[in-house]
């Protein structure tokens, strides 16, 4: 086995510390750039995020340790591959089934603690609930408000009638 | 806690993430569809790389101008073919008259001499614009058959970035119908130099 690993302690927006292995939170690239730029016995002290919650930080926390292994995300890693929503890995997928709330929160998160794959995985989840659904279906699962005029409601539907035979 | 996260809370740049995520057209069409703001982020053409259309509705796509400046910025252009012999011919305007013409009397230069009517084709045919283009040229498409149930689906794999560019159009060994090809001459935009068809078992006139 390795050596034991290092801790660091995080601190919620809601003032919880929570000490996860150092790997993991390094997941995060917020979380990595902030360490590297702290001098060594610095990183005893816990780092604030005041952005993220409690539940939202642990069920961040979980996806990263379960993901601890994963290579490191490739800065530009833009290929179109990686956009496939169809691809998210089941465990994944076991993860993001949460409520709308935790999920919005899991992908500002994400984005707030510079979680590439993270952001990707809550994405997809999104643009899968989008799949196969009427804008009218869109609007319900979402609770959207409809601000169209009829008059431009009507326009964007001719506009776009040439592919609407499926 | 007081304010509930919803997809409201989300700025526009991630609403953008995961428009690009959604993959079926007419998915991020129900999206355009869904409120202004989603309207304008997704219509950013960006989302767009990839497009599919039938040939008929193609060239009522060209008389879209958003529609055709998403076609231009795509990356990957997908035509799917209404295979139905028994379906009534619907008569949509062509891209522009002018270029219609050009393109009708080049064909006629070479195929019909009268200039009044031209024929596609018999097993073989093969109409070359101008020079002829070796493959590796820029702007190529190419086709490949899908098979999906009874239809059939033609998918243009644009290699160089936009579709008025492209030289060769090659539908040799397809079962591309004599009408739905006769849409997709109308519509295609004609710097296209080649026109190469083959075995498509028709033989039909078309003027």
């Amino acid at each position: 086995m390795a050596a034991p690993e290092s801790t660091i302690m995080l601190t919620s927006s809601d003032g919880t510390d929570i000490s996860v292995e150092r790997q993991v939170a390094e997941r995060s690239i917020l979380i990595k750039n902030l360490l590297a730029d702290l001098p060594g016995e610095a990183t005893t002290e816990a780092i604030p995020i005041p952005n993220v919650n409690e539940p939202v930080l642990r069920k961040v926390i979980e996806w990263c340790d379960h993901h601890k292994k994963d290579p490191p995300a490739s800065a530009e890693d833009d290929s179109d591959s990686r956009k496939k929503s169809t691809d998210i890995d089941e465990w994944d997928q076991k993860f993001m089934q949460v409520d709308q709330e935790m999920l919005f929160e899991i992908i500002l998160a994400a984005n707030y603690l510079d979680i590439k794959a993270l952001l990707d995985v809550g994405c997809k989840t999104v643009a899968n609930m989008i799949k196969g659904k009427s804008p009218d279906e869109i609007r319900k699962t979402f609770n959207i408000q409809n601000d169209f005029t009829p008059e431009e409601e009507d326009q964007i539907r001719r506009e776009n009638e040439w592919a609407e035979d499926r | 806690m007081i304010d509930k996260v919803d997809i409201h809370s989300l700025p526009e740049e991630l609403l953008s993430e995961i428009f690009m995520c959604v993959e079926k057209q007419y998915d991020l069409i129900s999206c355009l569809r869904v409120c202004r703001k989603w309207n304008r982020i997704v219509d950013h053409h960006s989302l767009w790389k990839s497009i599919t259309f039938t040939v008929p509705n193609f060239c009522y796509m060209c008389q879209s101008p958003k529609a055709l400046e998403r076609l231009c910025k795509a990356k990957q252009v997908s035509f799917r073919s209404v295979c139905n012999p028994g379906a009534q011919p619907i008569v949509y305007k062509p891209v522009t008259a002018d270029q219609l013409r050009d393109f009708f009397e080049k064909c006629a230069r070479l195929k019909a001499p009268d200039g009044s009517v031209w024929s596609l084709p018999t097993h073989t045919l093969r109409i070359a614009l101008d020079s002829v283009v070796s493959s590796d040229e820029a702007g190529e498409i190419t086709i490949c058959e899908v098979f999906d149930d009874q239809r059939v689906d033609y998918e243009y794999s644009l290699l160089q970035e936009v579709f008025p560019n492209v030289k060769t159009f090659d539908v040799t060994g397809s079962k591309l119908g004599w009408f739905d090809l006769g849409f997709a001459l109308r519509a295609f935009p004609l710097s296209m130099e080649n026109l190469i068809v083959d075995g498509l078992g028709y033989d039909k006139k078309y003027s």
